[in-house]
């Protein structure tokens, strides 16, 4: 862990990573959370960040700016996280349903983190949020990216996150044997 | 764009497994580090934020002192007071832990919660207590 961690923060000289040509979108009802959020991207050198107080105005504005990471709260009125990532991966033609999603939780909300699974949230960021665990999440989602699964009830990023590859032996004897991969 | 399965297929999968572009990780770079001096930029440039917010929570612990007296005296309508209180720490329940007030963030999200899931059924004194404990470890409280 501590290796990982200096890898994370740059100890012994490695090359850092440019985030000037990356757009983030916020979403979040709360302006001062939409502050902090913003705060903490441009600081680490976020180009463009792209702010919208709830799921319905950033679903109307993700065509015109799509962005390269959706930072997102869960508890937003009148479109909550769980219902905007719901909606976000549904519209599957369009690039931007495979936009990696950080979802901010706060306190104990064990139901809702699990709809925003199984919604297809990438990562979780538990408040409060600090720049170092902002960091982390985004660093989670540039190095160890999964691969996106569409079954009959789910589509978003691969909910095991463990390293085994599509085609690994089964967990369930009434498991699927065939998984077809598409490279985009 | 997303490839459809070929339904014609006597091996048709189940499953998809789609490899997304990895537009973000190609901006930014793989295996690298995160900037330590952009990220003690970013924990300065919070920390001026908290500045702010001590000043913003205690006009916020104001308001809620008034909300409370207003639902006390019965004078307005308690749904339409209930409303504004859970605006009020709405915000301080996520923002509060982030300038190092977890406490306060805590009883904000407890008392959100409780206007939130049976606001009908939310009583008075239990509000009240809230906000009073919700004083206590904020900022000027």
């Amino acid at each position: 862990l501590a290796a990982y961690a200096g890898r994370i923060y740059g100890e012994g000289g490695m090359a850092t990573y440019n985030f000037s040509k990356v757009t983030t979108m916020v979403v979040d009802d709360s302006s001062y959370m939409r502050r902090i959020s913003r705060t903490i991207l441009r600081s680490l050198g976020v180009a463009q960040v792209i702010e919208a107080s709830d799921g319905a105005e950033a679903l109307a504005r993700l065509a015109a700016q799509p962005p390269d990471l959706i930072v997102c709260d869960l508890s937003m009125n009148p479109v909550d996280g769980v219902e905007f990532v719901r909606r976000l991966r549904r519209g599957s033609e369009a690039p931007q349903c495979l936009t990696p999603i950080i979802m901010m939780t706060a306190h104990a909300e064990p139901e809702a983190v699990c709809a925003a699974r199984d919604a297809g949230t990438t990562e979780f960021l538990a408040k409060p949020v600090s720049p170092r665990s902002m960091a982390d999440r985004i660093v989670r989602i540039i190095e160890r990216p999964r691969p996106f699964i569409r079954t009959d009830g789910f589509f978003g990023p691969d909910r095991r996150r463990r390293d085994s590859p599509p085609g690994s032996p089964r967990r369930r004897a009434g498991d699927t044997p065939q998984a077809e991969v598409i490279e985009l | 764009m997303i490839a459809p399965l070929d339904d014609s297929s006597p091996n048709r999968a189940m499953v998809e497994v789609i490899q997304p572009p990895m537009d973000l990780a190609r901006k930014t770079g793989v295996g690298r580090s995160i900037d330590p001096m952009a990220l003690e930029r970013a924990v300065a440039d919070l920390g001026r934020m908290g500045e702010e917010y001590l000043d913003d929570t205690a006009r916020d612990l104001a308001l809620l002192k008034g909300l409370t007296a207003a639902a006390n005296a019965a004078d307005r309508p308690l749904a339409e007071l209930y409303g504004r209180i859970r605006a009020v720490v709405h915000d301080m329940r996520g923002v509060g832990g982030s300038f190092g007030f977890v406490l306060a963030g805590q009883m904000a999200d407890s008392l959100h919660r409780l206007l939130t899931l049976r606001p009908e059924d939310a009583p008075l004194p239990a509000v009240a207590a809230h906000i009073d404990s919700l004083r206590a470890p904020s900022p000027g409280g």
